[in-house]
């Protein structure tokens, strides 16, 4: 007998029409105990809806149309609602993809896990729920429990807020954890960490784990089984290694060969095709900026607190260059001052073409999240046209530049009338690119613009950048944490940590 | 502390330059107190002696020094329609007017509360459309009329109270809260239902909440959900709606307290204003301005107390 058993399950969801659509197609597989299981998929792929109905917690527009989950010899889907509630965080929990979102804003940690307790075994007094919880925090490595029992969520890193929910997921010692994309929000290392915890979690107390990622690399460093999901079907299910180095099926393939693998050396030893030409785009020297935090006590002092110091490089025409650092290290600021959003302390940023030509810089940004910063109710060629109206571009002129735009980053020209939201992601971002580039920029910053993309998809935007760098000579600064993407991609890297900048070139002591 | 010192002078800096555009504002208006002093029938000579007495021909600046001048002192000068100083007119018609506010908030909060978080649960599609179309249709009655048919139905056909009477609560407690009783909640009902539908949509807007799907994934009861997790988060935004109620009721209702002839606030500034009663309507539009910046401070204070990643700067 299985542990937990799916069997055929079918959901349906509502489609904008009328009538409904398969959302999951005969979904069927079996977990033994103790086992970490990782679904993997793209989005859309119904591995969220998959997993969720394992709790019964699927938006009631989600219709369960056949099959059966067997956990542990009970039907899952013959629950009742109280039913639901004995099991879920009991005996089944689980945690999500924003530990902030997914933390009730308003309430300190330490009681949100004590809730649980309060849940699941009411027969416990106060004093022994708020050891509990300190107890369980130490364990999912908390390292002040006390502290972060009074402390509201935002008031902890991304980590400690994945930490909390996990505390609060295994404080019943459940034997099925479900964690849906637990790592990622988060920046790489504290990725790892969080990987390691569960791992850790899964050896000591023999919780099973069901684990749903996009990322194939985070499935691969800790299952031991994994399903393949595509739009809706399971496509391949086996043993980590097996479906990872000998793929059967086409589309477990393509997923495979679409992650970034590069390392430091792959970049090293990879020939750079570094620009001859010796122009500068722009100059960075000297630069400091820091930041007046204000004092712990009410009329206390105001301390300086310096976020970079007396950086200096420079970026020539046509290079595609990296900056690698984890967040909170000083990227985002040091690209806020290149654009002129924030003021550096000391030192200069120079674009000498804008100089010679007696003109301000022209700088454009492509960010993460594309959709939130685009206007929603405009169609697609009413964004791209707007730089154009700004400058005051003719408007005969102005769509044929949009047509020939759109052409270039790869959009059909049936996109003009359409809307943001009636694109997928990877259509987004390509708009996001197009706009950017409307105005034949100096310098176009890429703020993590693959980071939120399916890896496929993330593979086509990238050679859509590789591509336009060599027909455009254009001058990239690519943001991000994820190194290999990083190494895959760029001419040169930047690697900043605590302040410092430090150029990648395999020699040691730079800069 | 710094907080407070710093909404203080806000508020004194606030009250200066409003009545300093009402002064102006009203150098636009024809007639002045001296006219409607006077009357029609008044020679030219006899406006022009009585305006050279009042100081109404001196520069607009040496006027608004004279009054801010006495104000600062407490002094809001005299009323040229009733002869008596602003101040002690005020007084009596404030002491009416808040209280016709708080019982018409107590009215608010005891039908709006309970309702709109009962209601915000309803779980089932033609219960929560019901909810919704009754609270439109009761959104959408003018408060004159919802006046007069209160007058008309518990005054005249149920006769619970004499209709345009009024005695105030000094003199008879039992009375009085007789005749404010209802104008209140002629006031209360329409707001009321405000407060149900902006409860109703923003814990709506909380059920797609990241939390709420963790409170549910814990294992809570629907109930324990919204009460527990939800309500908090979403009466945060509510408490901003709130006050412009606040603001609102306590400005005095003209419409409710003409239609039921309670002598607060409301009536007072239409009579003021049609009498050109420049001091009384300066003052009362000082009034309302102290009002709506204190509502709004407390306001703040009550983010802060409520949602911990706001900060009082």
């Amino acid at each position: 007998m299985a542990f937990l058993e799916m069997n055929g399950l079918t959901l349906s969801v509502p489609e904008a029409g009328r009538g409904r659509k398969i959302a999951a197609d005969q979904i069927t597989f079996s977990m033994q105990e103790g086992e970490i299981l990782g679904i993997v998929g793209e989005s859309g792929s119904g591995k969220s809806i998959t997993a969720l109905s394992i709790l019964g917690l699927n938006a009631e527009e989600i219709q369960i149309e056949a099959g059966s989950i067997v956990f542990e010899d009970d039907e899952l889907l013959d629950n009742k609602e109280k039913d639901w509630l004995a099991l879920r965080g009991s005996r089944i929990s689980m945690i999500f993809q924003e530990p902030m979102t997914s933390l009730n804003p308003v309430m300190k940690a330490g009681p949100q896990v004590e809730e649980m307790l309060l849940l699941h075994e009411p027969a416990l007094a106060e004093e022994q729920r708020k050891s509990r919880v300190l107890e369980i925090f130490a364990e999912v490595g908390l390292k002040d429990p006390e502290e972060v029992f009074d402390q509201y969520p935002h008031r902890l890193s991304g980590g400690m807020q994945q930490r909390v929910m996990i505390a609060m997921a295994m404080i019943c010692k459940p034997k099925l954890l479900i964690a849906d994309e637990p790592t990622t929000a988060l920046d790489a290392s504290v990725q790892d960490q969080i990987l390691a915890l569960m791992r850790k979690l899964n050896e000591s107390y023999g919780v099973s784990i069901l684990l749903i990622s996009h990322d194939l690399r985070v499935i691969h460093s800790i299952c031991s089984h994994v399903l393949v999901m595509k739009a809706g079907r399971i496509v391949e299910q086996g043993e980590i290694e097996a479906v990872f180095y000998h793929p059967k099926e086409t589309y477990t393939k393509n997923l495979l060969a679409a992650i970034p693998t590069s390392t430091e050396d792959d970049f090293l030893k990879r020939e750079q095709n570094l620009s001859q030409e010796a122009e500068v785009t722009f100059a960075v020297k000297d630069l400091t900026k820091s930041f007046l935090i204000k004092g712990e006590r009410l009329f206390g002092p105001k301390t300086r607190q310096v976020i970079f110091q007396d950086l200096s490089f420079e970026v020539k025409k046509g290079e595609f260059v990296g900056l690698l650092g984890e967040s909170g290290c000083g990227k985002s600021t040091l690209c806020k001052c290149i654009c002129g959003l924030e003021m550096p302390d000391v030192g200069e940023i120079t674009f000498p073409q804008a100089v010679r030509e007696n003109r301000k810089p022209r700088i454009s940004m492509v960010f993460q999240n594309p959709y939130s910063s685009m206007n929603p109710v405009k169609k697609v060629g009413w964004i791209l046209e707007e730089p154009l109206r700004l400058s005051h571009v003719p408007a005969e002129t102005r769509s044929a530049r949009v047509k020939a735009m759109m052409e270039k980053v790869g959009l059909d020209e049936t996109f003009a009338k359409r809307r943001m939201d009636q694109l997928s992601g990877g259509q987004r971002q390509r708009v996001a690119i197009g706009l950017a580039l409307m105005e034949e920029p100096d310098l176009v910053i890429l703020d993590e613009p693959v980071s939120a993309l399916d890896v496929t998809i993330q593979a086509q935007i990238l050679a859509l950048l590789k591509q336009l760098k060599k027909e455009l000579g254009l001058t990239f600064l690519f943001v991000s944490h994820d190194k290999n993407v990083v190494y895959e991609v760029c001419d040169r890297i930047f690697r900043m940590e605590e302040g410092s900048l430090r150029e990648v070139t395999g020699k040691e002591s730079e800069q | 502390m710094k907080y407070v010192a710093k909404k203080i002078l806000v508020l004194f800096g606030t009250l200066v330059v409003l009545s300093f555009l009402v002064f102006v504002a009203f150098q636009a208006v024809k007639g002045d107190a001296a006219l409607s002093q006077l009357g029609d029938n008044a020679t030219k000579e006899q406006v022009e002696a009585l305006r050279e007495e009042l100081g109404l021909n001196d520069f607009i600046l040496v006027r608004y020094g004279r009054w801010l001048s006495g104000a600062v002192r407490g002094d809001f000068g005299n009323s040229s329609n009733y002869s008596m100083t602003v101040k002690e007119l005020m007084r009596d018609k404030i002491t009416v007017t808040v209280q016709l506010a708080m019982i018409s908030l107590g009215l608010i909060l005891l039908i709006g509360l309970p309702i709109g978080i009962a209601s915000s649960g309803i779980r089932s599609t033609a219960g929560d459309i019901a909810a919704g179309v009754f609270n439109q249709i009761v959104m959408a009655i003018p408060p004159f009329f919802l006046g007069i048919f209160i007058t008309w139905l518990c005054g005249l056909v149920l006769a619970w109270f004499t209709p345009g009477g009024y005695v105030s609560l000094s003199e008879n407690f039992k009375e009085g809260i007789h005749f404010l009783f209802f104008p209140a909640l002629a006031i209360a009902i329409p707001k009321a239902f405000m407060l149900i539908k902006f409860i109703r949509d923003s814990m709506a807007g909380q059920k797609s909440m990241g939390y709420v799907r963790t409170a549910r994934s814990k294992g809570n009861s629907h109930g324990r959900v919204l009460y527990k997790h939800m309500l908090k988060n979403a009466l945060i935004p509510v408490i901003t709606f709130f006050a412009m109620i606040v603001a609102e009721v306590f400005a005095g209702s003209i419409v409710i307290e003409q239609v039921f002839g309670v002598p607060g606030i409301g009536r007072l500034l239409v009579v003021s204003i049609a009498n050109r009663d420049f001091n009384v309507i300066l003052a009362i539009v000082l009034y309302i301005a102290v009002i709506v910046l204190t509502a709004n401070a407390v306001v703040d204070v009550l983010y802060h107390i409520l949602d911990p990643r706001v900060s009082l700067e």
